[in-house]
């Protein structure tokens, strides 16, 4: 029952939980995967009809979606299932960044002296200062130091 | 000093016989009932433990397992009730149980 004053479940937020916990349980049968799925709302909803906690609360004395499944996986005999950190996704970023950069950073560096050497070949403008330890290119728009 | 790891040791056999004995006593019972039960006796369970481990007492054998809708809210609940096994097995928990505490009493020098 319902009392007056509970505000409407987020029913949303309910279904996108109850959907994660039955992607996290593809590995176990269909029939005990709906059996707890079917479970847990009940659950969920019978406990927020009681009006003393919120859903966000129900929600995290449940736990997370996956660590519910991992529960149930290990009460099985089965083994449980690796949960990648929260934090890991903005360290998965950032690896990604520096991988991406480091690659782009080779790119162009084999490019500019691929084609510097191309240039070198073609075109007699590089010229070597060997009192100063200078290499001129292009006439001195690129100036480098040995 | 700090018995927190002692205590989690005593209570993972603890729970599942708590568990037996609270469906038993109601004859049958679902899984928020057996919450609200065992917390008010005295043992904190989170829905997050009591669920995979009735699933696996029912997996197991001890507990056989019947849907209900509720008349009222209309939510198909999952009643569970002690199967011939289960009944057999809570009857050798509760033997060893009693061996238990005869042991501490005697270690204790309680005079009986």
């Amino acid at each position: 029952m319902t009392s007056e004053n509970t505000p409407p479940l987020d029913r949303r937020r309910l279904e996108g939980w109850l959907r994660q916990l039955e992607n996290a349980l593809q590995d176990v049968s269909v029939v005990d995967r709906s059996d707890i799925v079917m479970e847990l709302h009940t659950h969920i909803r019978e406990s927020y009809e009681r009006g003393d906690r919120s859903l966000e609360e129900i929600l995290s004395g449940l736990g997370e979606p996956a660590h519910v499944a991992n529960r149930y996986r290990v009460d099985r005999g089965m083994q449980p299932v690796d949960i990648p950190k929260p934090q890991s996704r903005l360290v998965g970023f950032f690896k990604w960044v520096t991988i991406g950069l480091l690659g782009w950073l080779t790119i162009t560096t084999i490019f500019v002296i691929v084609m510097l050497i191309f240039a070198a070949q073609f075109l007699p403008l590089v010229q070597v200062d060997e009192k100063a330890g200078r290499v001129k290119i292009l006439g001195g728009m690129i100036d480098v130091k040995e | 000093v700090d018995i927190s790891n002692w205590k989690t040791q005593l209570r993972k056999g603890f729970l599942e016989y708590g568990l037996l004995h609270a469906v038993r006593a109601r004859r049958r019972a679902y899984g928020l009932e057996i919450i609200e039960a065992t917390r008010s006796a005295g043992l904190p369970l989170t829905e997050g433990t009591l669920y995979p481990l009735i699933s696996r007492l029912n997996k197991e054998g001890l507990l056989k397992a019947e849907w209900e809708t509720e008349s009222m809210s209309g939510h198909p609940r999952k009643y569970y009730l002690l199967t011939p096994v289960g009944h057999r097995v809570l009857k050798a928990m509760d033997a060893e149980w009693n061996n238990l505490l005869k042991t501490i009493h005697d270690l204790r020098g309680d005079t009986r």
